[in-house]
């Protein structure tokens, strides 16, 4: 079995998404604040004519610090989990990476939240997030 | 059979607001649920109750009361309420379909936010506008403590 990574950069850390969950990469965008939204999901961006959920997953992996108000980074990942579509900010996206399920490891030297496993990838170690962890954590659906 | 023209859906019609560009934000109410708009200083010749700024109800930067301060008094569900917008005020027309409903994950993180907030424009190379519900403003006026 082979599975498809795509690793992402959220300031010094990289962490690997499954490639299959992001609809597309777009480069900065511009976000807009939700008054009384918490830190985790705290706005939405344009995509597509539909106003989506910025959730920011740097906070929410424990690699950074919350999105400040009209802070952007240099690229936006459009995510999708079943009905959620949801945009994340990271500072840099790896093509996609086609590895083997015998490559992923346990959970070992990754302290990221939602950590699902470990891979080497372009010869660095790195988390693979489990993106419906993610998404039922901000969405309070049961991930699947 | 000569088919009659589609009646425009409401969707495609433009409606208007009543635009608030404060320093933070730019902030928007449809113009149907204004019954007046007037000076803080008019406000304050007519009653004594003060008008709740519309920044702080929203939990947003709040913009200091200044000349372009303007009272908004609102038509809500149980009668009207006054509001202080601070920034400047004018009419835009948008259409129904530019009002991107907020996606439920932000609807429900924001709580009560969500309730006051209708949804959001977001046309490129413009400031996006926050369109808040009357309703919604309503109800957390009355449980507001400014």
């Amino acid at each position: 079995m082979h599975r498809q990574l795509i690793p992402v950069l959220m300031k010094q850390v990289w962490m690997a998404l499954d490639a299959g969950h992001v609809q597309e990469v777009l480069s900065s965008r511009a976000w807009l604040p939700i008054p009384g939204a918490n830190s985790e999901v705290p706005g939405v961006l344009s995509w597509r004519g539909r106003a989506i959920a910025v959730v920011d997953l740097g906070l929410l992996a424990g690699v950074a610090e919350p999105l400040a108000p009209g802070e952007t980074r240099e690229r936006t990942l459009v995510i999708q989990h079943g009905p959620y579509t949801m945009a994340v900010m990271v500072d840099g996206v790896r093509e996609v990476a086609d590895v083997h399920e015998e490559a992923l490891r346990p959970i070992h030297a990754a302290r990221q939240r939602f950590a699902q496993h470990e891979i080497d990838l372009n010869g660095a170690p790195m988390a693979v997030l489990d993106v419906p962890s993610v998404v039922s954590s901000v969405s309070g659906a049961e991930a699947k | 059979v000569i088919a009659a023209d589609a009646a425009p859906s409401s969707a495609t019609l433009p409606v208007s607001f009543l635009l608030v560009s404060g320093k933070s934000v730019d902030w928007a109410l449809e113009a149907a649920a204004i019954r007046m708009v007037m000076s803080p200083a008019e406000w304050r010749e007519w009653t004594e109750d003060p008008a709740v700024d519309v920044a702080g109800v929203l939990g947003i930067v709040k913009d200091e009361e200044s000349e372009l301060s303007r009272i908004l008094l609102v038509s809500g569900a149980r009668g009207e309420f006054p509001l202080r917008a601070d920034g400047q005020v004018h009419l835009q027309d948008f259409f129904r379909k530019d009002v991107l409903p907020l996606p439920p994950m932000v609807a429900c993180a924001s709580g009560m936010g969500g309730r006051m907030v209708e949804g959001v424009v977001m046309v490129e190379g413009r400031r996006p506008v926050i369109v808040v519900r009357p309703a919604g403003l309503q109800t957390k006026v009355y449980t507001h403590t400014p």
